[in-house]
């Protein structure tokens, strides 16, 4: 059973039998090292935003509306006087395209949603929430539970952002504290908390191999969508195969 | 002046961001039921997105922080969460000091 013992956190899926107060503080045990990382990375862009000349009101609409540090960075590089409309458009589409593969796969757990809540809670779908929510969701996902992860993280990006609008030039190198790479281990560990699902080993493996030859030829940001496909083909192909997961 | 285009530009930006959203759920909802490979195909998501934008922050930004996902992964197979981002922001943090 190392699904139990490997898993002696995650196996508290968010049940629906789970009382709000235990969701929430499961919820706000799983999204506190997020908002660590988070934090910086939304100062940053914060900072960056300044630097292009941005009043703080659109900083703080971009932050609000896009929520998406990824692709707002980017929006923010190609960011100039006049802004070059559509190749935002269509770079901040290219690095949020992952999304429309998160929104199919975690929508099959919130069918049980009033839709008012499913549409809302979309707007709030950011790589670690959806994650979370996957891995605690089980077959029906707690409302609760989702929007006791999206709302506090929703609110530390804004407060993020302000801060490196009004403050960014004061802000040491986040390097020094290695804070640059707690999303990397944040994210190391979260992957590796899928490896019981069938042919993750496999799927894992195609991923990487297919991000890494990308990233180093057609460049980022298509690392994400040509290792996700491959992955996800791999998952396709061997569909109804006994399931050889062994770690 | 108000520089109208970029209040137009963000609030596009918002909204392409918001289709992509609710577009996969959107398409998948028009399905009654799923069939087995796409399902499978819809599992591996997770596993599949995240390591593919972990990827290249682990392998391609140094030796240091390969090493440093490398004890990453390892914590991960074993302990906790906070042990994880413990050890390997941690071992990070200690390689950039004495070899940074």
């Amino acid at each position: 059973m190392t699904y139990n013992r490997a898993m002696a956190e995650t196996t508290l899926t968010s049940e629906p039998s789970m009382a709000p107060r235990q969701l929430i503080l499961l919820a706000l045990r799983d999204i506190a090292p997020v908002m660590l990382a988070a934090l910086p990375f939304g100062v940053v862009i914060g900072a960056l935003a300044a630097k292009k000349g941005l009043p703080f009101d659109q900083i703080m609409l971009m932050s609000g509306l896009i929520f998406a540090g990824a692709s707002q960075f980017v929006a923010l590089e190609l960011w100039g006087v006049p802004p070059p409309f559509w190749l935002i458009v269509f770079s901040v589409l290219a690095v949020n395209f992952r999304h429309i593969l998160y929104s199919a796969a975690l929508g099959r757990k919130m069918r049980h949603w009033t839709a008012v809540g499913r549409y809302g809670g979309f707007a709030l779908m950011v790589d670690p929430v959806y994650v979370l929510g996957e891995l605690r969701g089980g077959a029906r996902l707690s409302g609760v539970y989702y929007a006791a992860i999206a709302i506090p993280l929703y609110f530390g990006w804004l407060i993020a952002t302000a801060l490196g609008a009004l403050f960014g030039r004061l802000i040491e190198d986040p390097k020094d504290f290695g804070l640059d790479f707690v999303l990397a281990a944040y994210f190391i560990y979260l992957v590796a908390q899928f490896r019981e699902r069938p042919n993750a080993v496999p799927i894992i493996l195609a991923s990487a191999a297919f991000a890494i030859v990308a990233f180093f030829t057609i460049g980022p940001p298509w690392h994400i969508a040509s290792g996700a496909f491959a992955g996800i083909a791999v998952a396709a192909g061997l569909a109804g195969r006994r399931a050889g997961t062994v770690v | 002046m108000i520089d109208w285009t970029a209040y137009g530009l963000i609030v596009t930006l918002g909204l392409v961001t918001y289709g992509t959203r609710i577009g996969g759920h959107l398409i998948l909802s028009r399905f009654g039921r799923l069939n087995p490979r796409l399902e499978a195909a819809l599992d591996a998501v997770p596993a599949a997105v995240m390591t593919a934008i972990v990827a290249p922050m682990a392998l391609a930004t140094g030796p240091m922080e390969s090493i440093a996902a490398a004890i990453a992964v390892l914590a991960a197979l074993r302990l906790s969460m906070h042990a994880t981002l413990v050890l390997g922001i941690g071992s990070l943090i200690v390689m950039r000091l004495l070899l940074g």
